[in-house]
């Protein structure tokens, strides 16, 4: 066993409080289970501290998202289930309190196809381009791209007219005009 | 780069992700601090029951001498009991001729005990009830 030095057991942990919250996510839009996500997010994190692994990675977001994702992989082999996903549980906290749009989204998000899925995670939340996300899930960072473009057009026709986006986009250039 | 739909993107971003629960290597470095108070209880706890049995060893054999001194008997030849120590041994030694001497010399000699006047022994007021 490889004792991780307190520099690194502080980065490791740094890294679990900046991308916990998207981490979280992307697990859950994986196991479609948000407390089977969490404890998956956590073991990965136990893991890296007990080996010290993370001193040699250069990507070290990346890297955890893959160890997330392969962390998963394994549990859902050694399982040998399919877990449907979880319709009562929130995954976000949504803008102005509205559960209603939170529940859609989620359930939007939930509609697609799981690759797809985890790549408007990875790219709307966790903010990783399109060559990391490349990395994270062992496709090219092409693939990924127009993954992510067929997954948001999805998306918008699943929400459907619960969002005006012309209103995001206007509130968008009067807050750039006003700066 | 794929083409992005900026307004639709910026909608999505403003959900944003739960927060995790603590993680769970926080809990160790917690762990010391509660054994810590745990351990000061422990100690405090210890010092005060010395310090109770300390006052009750002092007080307790002191309240009974003053509380029996009117009743003890007093027994002659109790004071003139020595007994043997290495001192009195090196002494003997010392002093003696030979070793047959101190040897001599260390003998206990049974003191001769007797109940003070008016004070009657265990042995006679047993006779007596026979």
């Amino acid at each position: 066993m490889v004792l991780t030095t307190p520099a690194a057991r502080a980065e490791i942990e740094a890294l679990y409080r900046q991308h916990g919250p998207a981490l979280l996510l992307f697990a859950t839009a994986i196991a479609g289970e948000r407390s089977r996500a969490q404890d998956m997010v956590h073991q990965v994190f136990l893991k890296l501290i007990e080996d010290g692994s993370l001193q040699q990675v250069s990507n070290k977001k990346a890297y955890v998202f893959t160890c997330v994702r392969n962390a998963l992989a394994n549990e859902s082999r050694r399982r040998q289930r399919t877990v449907s996903l979880d319709p009562d549980a929130a995954w976000f906290t949504a803008p102005d309190q509205n559960l209603a749009a939170e529940t859609n989204l989620r359930r939007a998000l939930g509609s697609l196809p799981r690759e797809q899925s985890q790549i408007v995670v990875l790219h709307v939340w966790a903010e990783l381009t399109f060559s990391e996300i490349g990395e994270v899930l062992g496709i090219s960072p092409n693939t990924a791209g127009s993954r992510y473009r067929y997954a948001l057009a999805k998306l918008r026709d699943a929400l459907g007219g619960s969002v005006d986006t012309t209103q995001v986009a206007k509130k968008e250039n009067s807050c750039a005009r006003s700066r | 780069m794929p083409d992005l739909d900026d307004p639709f993107e910026t909608y999505l971003k403003k959900f944003r992700p739960l927060d995790p629960a603590p993680f769970l290597a926080d809990v160790p470095a917690k762990a010391p601090e509660k054994r810590r108070h745990l351990g000061i209880t422990i100690w405090a706890l210890a010092l005060a029951a010395t310090a109770i049995l300390a006052i009750l060893l002092v007080r307790i054999p002191a309240h009974h001498l003053t509380e029996n001194k009117g009743h003890a008997p007093q027994l002659r030849g109790a004071k003139d009991f020595q007994p043997l120590t290495l001192n009195r041994a090196d002494r003997a030694l010392a002093e003696s001729a030979s070793i047959e001497a101190a040897l001599d010399s260390l003998e206990s000699k049974p003191a001769r005990i007797s109940v003070l006047k008016g004070a009657g022994s265990a042995l006679a007021a047993l006779s007596e009830e026979n």
